[in-house]
């Protein structure tokens, strides 16, 4: 029997801000790395068949996704010379502004710190992905995505004090997370 | 027989409380002040304040970002409707 089985039916709520985060690193473009996300997804749901369940469902998702990255790369050099890659979250007013040109010290980000950045994205969605799924969209909504106390509570139909009873627990929980598998 | 809760001195898990609404900005003035006494003699408050602070600073680094809600649930419904066709 094999170790692992999908659930397609709880990927987008388990794993889309996991792919997201990973592939926004490598892409740079928001509006890509949704539609990169998105079409991981679909594929994977085509070659569901083909999943032996020798990895878990996200590693499994992780690698269909690492060949839509290199998809996008070699579709964008085919076109070199047509278009101008940009490294930056491109904003109408901010147009033609590289990012390099944003950053204060350029000297003082490494490659090293770029790595370790990657790696603490992932490794917080890692810890997310052990919380209750609802514990865990409130506290991304409230802390990531900097979402009104007055929205959320409006939208799960909780109280103030219900949210940060939440809140508090998601965090006791991310800090011990955080603890054993980055600061270890 | 009832005791008298005190509205200067709190307890630890109240600081805990508070210091989780410090780190969104929303805690009160009082409450502040409330934190901050607690914090003078409580090490295991100072403790939870060291690390609900770095916490914050990880979570809220450029690193970590989520995609956007509207998009979760519209890839969420294509998603699912393809389930269903499936």
């Amino acid at each position: 029997m094999p170790k692992h089985q999908l659930n397609p039916k709880k990927w987008i709520d388990s794993y889309a801000d996991y792919l997201f985060n990973y592939t926004i690193t490598r892409v740079n473009d928001k509006d890509i790395a949704e539609d990169l996300v998105q079409e991981t997804f679909f594929s994977g749901l085509k070659s569901a068949q083909n999943f032996k369940g020798e990895a878990s469902e996200r590693t499994w998702l992780i690698s269909i996704l690492k060949r839509k990255i290199i998809d996008h790369y070699r579709k964008i050099n085919s076109t070199k010379g047509k278009a101008e890659v940009r490294v930056n979250f491109s904003e109408s007013d901010t147009e033609g502004d590289w990012l390099e040109e944003r950053v204060a010290d350029p000297f003082d980000k490494n490659a090293e710190n770029e790595i370790e950045n990657t790696e603490l994205g992932l490794a917080i969605h890692n810890c997310l992905e052990k919380l209750p799924q609802k514990q865990a969209d409130i506290f991304k909504k409230k802390t990531i995505q900097n979402f009104d106390t007055e929205a959320i509570c409006n939208e799960y139909n909780i109280t103030p004090s219900n949210l940060w009873v939440i809140i508090h627990r998601a965090r006791t929980t991310l800090a011990n997370c955080l603890d054993e598998t980055w600061f270890k | 027989m009832t005791t008298k809760k005190s509205k200067l001195f709190i307890s630890c898990e109240e600081a805990k409380y508070i210091c989780d609404k410090s780190q969104y900005h929303e805690s009160t003035f009082w409450e502040k002040l409330q934190l901050n006494i607690r914090y003078a003699y409580c090490h295991i408050t100072r403790a939870y304040v060291k690390q609900n602070q770095k916490l914050s600073e990880l979570v809220q680094s450029d690193s970590v970002t989520c995609m956007d809600p509207k998009k979760k649930a519209e890839i969420k419904m294509k998603f699912i409707n393809e389930l269903q066709d499936k």
